[in-house]
């Protein structure tokens, strides 16, 4: 699981959670050091996303309980 | 063939409504909502209806219907009211139902004595086939709505849009003579109370700003108006108070020879110090409720919610007991005549300021001033109402017409008016390229006359400066023009069309000057406050947030909450300006401004400001009682939500550069510790 922060490729600031397939984790490391615009759907699955420049509390939350997901401070 | 028992009921209800508007005074606005279209109409004492929207700063705007228009709306909420009052019998007379027969048969004489047989009459498939009938009359309602420029889902904060789903075409009654009753309209304060309620209200917020030492700015126009955000305003005031109470009024504006003068302290006398101390009350007041009311009619964006009010009423027990009524107030004329004392009282400030200044008074500088002004407004208005085609070149330095193209770079707008009186625009962008507006009915009007405001102006400033070649054009639309040499001594004697002063509008070369006064007076918006010294808890939540993105102030602030220091709730502030003014843009599909290149850049600039606020206040925000963190997570929603409603949700495609959080090498829904790296 990852969390992302950054622009869409509309330019809005956003956030996605992925699940990543397991043969494709080096490869979505590989290519998000790389100075291009990556297609996430394409290294797993979106579980949620939205705008801004952090996920909500709410959904920080819901991400723990779902997915153990505890982002570091 | 003899009608349907339940066809005569239905009749005799329709009969009912029409007369019961026949004898309605027409006085006071009724409400209705047909199909997403929130509109009032009145009638006046010719008989005569009229209809409204409110456009997004809460003032009425007349809807151009003809006639049979007309008639045809008001036909659809008379018999969608009768269809609905007769499917409540249906429902309130079945199994387990409330509903009492006998009161119920008072209200309609063709209904039948015994309770069984109407109860079957309901049963009648023609209700359902009335239903089908008036929803294809609601699409017919909704298109002539569409075709005049109402605009639909604007979602005010109005007792008919808050009944259920299903209220199309009713009425939310406003007064006492209600040819069709509603239940939202039963609340604890009676319209007859409005006025001592409402005085009750200002005289309590003129209590707490008297005892109040802030220093408050007031940008202002000529008229008195200006205390939108949005609009830049030409001059500005401060108000400063010492401990002794004693006022000391600041005055901004631009001298004969074009340059900015900032903060020229006015001379006041005993008399005069209470005179603007009323005016600013009178001003203040009005700008604290006028965020309060922005706040209601912002409700979609979570900016007040019962409970926010609930804890304002605490700290400010003149308010009604409950919301809705508060809305109603706001909404009534009550503070409509607050509005436009506050506009006056702005006028007086101002005169005072000027003439104690001993500035000279625009108007009576000369007369040939009052002269070149008055054939100024006459061409104006010749020219809006004669010409059929209108041109315009850019560089234009009207801020009222640049404003409809935000930081568009134009070369020409050319404005055409049909046989039937309907404008259209087109422009060419910079790249030569043409395109066109989209403007409401009212709109295009005011562009219309605005550029015909520019063209008049051009003409007389070429003709002054030697070329006569506009005057033949100027003479036929206005046949009274004063004679070509009269004319011309005028408008070079007023100081104007040639070498630009501040008497008409700024000239070339003082159009930076005007600029400058301009950034100046927007950065004194009504209600920039400093030194805020009331003691009142921060409880309204993001309620007069969201109101302060409409009236550019942080008065209500002020008046109703505080705890925090002023600078951060002005900052905080100013977010939730900046975020409802790009809720307003992406909202405003087809509008000029809203591009997709000035959308990114406003939430661009709207959250790196968020970013900095919340680094810059982390400690305050790390408070136990986490009031500010919640009114920041507010805002912050506020600026997300106005993308995603637009949006929807965000690409799958990410942008380099990117921030990269992981769970390190640790499987889903295994425990671990947290781990994050980049």
């Amino acid at each position: 699981m990852r969390l992302i922060k950054g622009t869409d490729s509309e330019g809005f600031y956003a956030w996605w959670y992925i699940l990543l397939d397991k043969q494709k984790v080096s490869k979505f490391e590989e290519d998000f050091s790389a100075d291009k615009n990556i297609k996430l759907t394409e290294y797993g699955k979106v579980i949620n996303s939205g705008y801004g420049l952090e996920p909500e509390d709410e959904i920080k939350e819901q991400m723990q309980e779902e997915y153990n997901f505890i982002e570091a401070a | 063939m003899e009608k349907k028992l339940i066809e005569q009921v239905f009749e005799q209800q329709v009969k009912n409504s029409e007369n019961a508007f026949k004898k309605w005074s027409g006085k006071n606005h009724r409400e209705a909502k047909i199909n997403g279209f929130e509109i009032s109409f009145n009638k006046d004492e010719g008989g005569n209806y009229e209809f409204f929207q409110k456009n997004e700063f809460g003032k009425n705007v007349s809807l151009e219907l003809n006639e049979e228009q007309k008639t045809e709306i008001l036909n659809y909420i008379i018999e969608k009211s009768s269809l609905d009052r007769l499917q409540n019998h249906k429902s309130g007379l079945a199994e387990g139902g409330k509903a009492d027969f006998e009161q119920i048969k008072k209200t309609n004489s063709k209904i039948p004595e015994n309770v069984d047989d109407y109860k079957t009459a309901l049963e009648d498939d023609f209700l359902k086939n009335k239903t089908t009938e008036l929803s294809a009359k609601k699409s017919s309602v909704s298109a002539i709505l569409e075709s005049v420029g109402a605009i639909k889902s604007v979602k005010k904060a109005r007792v008919a849009a808050e009944s259920s789903p299903d209220t199309d075409g009713e009425l939310a009654p406003t007064d006492e003579n209600s040819p069709i009753p509603s239940a939202a309209a039963t609340t604890e304060l009676k319209e007859k109370d409005y006025a001592e309620k409402f005085a009750e209200i200002t005289e309590k917020l003129r209590q707490q700003i008297s005892n109040d030492r802030a220093t408050y700015g007031i940008a202002f126009n000529e008229d008195g108006s200006g205390d939108l955000r949005d609009e830049p305003s030409d001059y500005y005031l401060k108000a400063e108070k010492d401990k002794a109470g004693n006022l000391t009024l600041k005055y901004g504006y631009i001298d004969n020879k074009g340059s900015v003068i900032k903060d020229a302290v006015v001379p006041l006398d005993a008399g005069q110090q209470a005179e603007a101390k009323s005016h600013l009350k009178t001003i203040r007041t009005h700008s604290a409720l006028k965020g309060l009311k922005g706040a209601f009619e912002q409700e979609e964006l979570g900016a007040i919610k019962p409970k926010d009010y609930a804890e304002l009423k605490k700290q400010n027990p003149s308010l009604p007991e409950n919301m809705e009524d508060a809305k109603k107030l706001l909404n009534s004329e009550h503070f409509d005549k607050l509005e436009a004392q506050a506009i006056e009282s702005r006028k007086a400030l101002h005169d005072l300021a000027r003439d104690n200044l001993k500035l000279e008074r625009l108007e009576s500088r000369k007369p040939q001033v009052k002269e070149a002004r008055e054939a100024w407004d006459k061409l104006t208005d010749a020219y809006a109402k004669k010409h059929n085609v209108i041109e315009i070149t850019f560089p234009n330095d009207s801020n009222a017409i640049q404003q409809f193209f935000g930081k568009q770079k134009i070369e020409s707008l050319k404005g055409y008016r049909d046989d039937s009186g309907q404008i259209s625009f087109t422009y060419v962008k910079s790249d030569g390229q043409e395109a066109s507006l989209k403007l409401t009915p009212r709109e295009s009007q005011d562009l219309f006359r605005m550029m015909a405001k520019e063209k008049a102006y051009t003409d007389l400033g070429r003709f002054a400066n030697g070329n006569g070649d506009t005057y033949a054009e100027m003479k036929q639309a206005l046949p009274e023009l004063a004679g070509t040499e009269t004319l011309r001594n005028t408008l070079k004697n007023s100081g104007n069309f040639k070498t630009g002063s501040d008497a008409l509008r700024p000239g070339p070369l003082d159009v930076e000057a005007q600029q400058n006064l301009k950034n100046i007076a927007s950065q004194t918006r009504d209600g920039v406050y400093t030194g805020v010294s009331t003691k009142n808890k921060l409880l309204i939540g993001a309620g007069v947030l969201g109101g302060l993105g409409l009236i550019g102030a942080d008065a209500a602030i002020s008046v109703f909450l505080c705890g925090h220091p002023p600078q951060i709730m002005g900052a905080l502030g100013n977010l939730a300006g900046m975020a409802l003014n790009y809720w307003r843009d992406m909202k405003q599909d087809g509008r000029i401004n809203r591009t997709d290149e000035r959308a990114l850049e406003m939430q661009q600039k709207m959250q790196e400001q968020l970013a900095q606020f919340k680094d810059t206040h982390k400690t305050e925000l790390a408070a136990k009682d986490g009031e500010l963190a919640k009114l920041t997570a507010m805002v912050e929603k506020m600026m997300v939500n106005a993308t995603k409603e637009e949006k929807g949700r965000p690409k799958d495609e990410v942008k380099p550069g990117a921030e990269l959080t992981r769970d390190e090498g640790v499987e889903v829904g295994a425990t671990r510790a947290a781990s994050a790296g980049k």
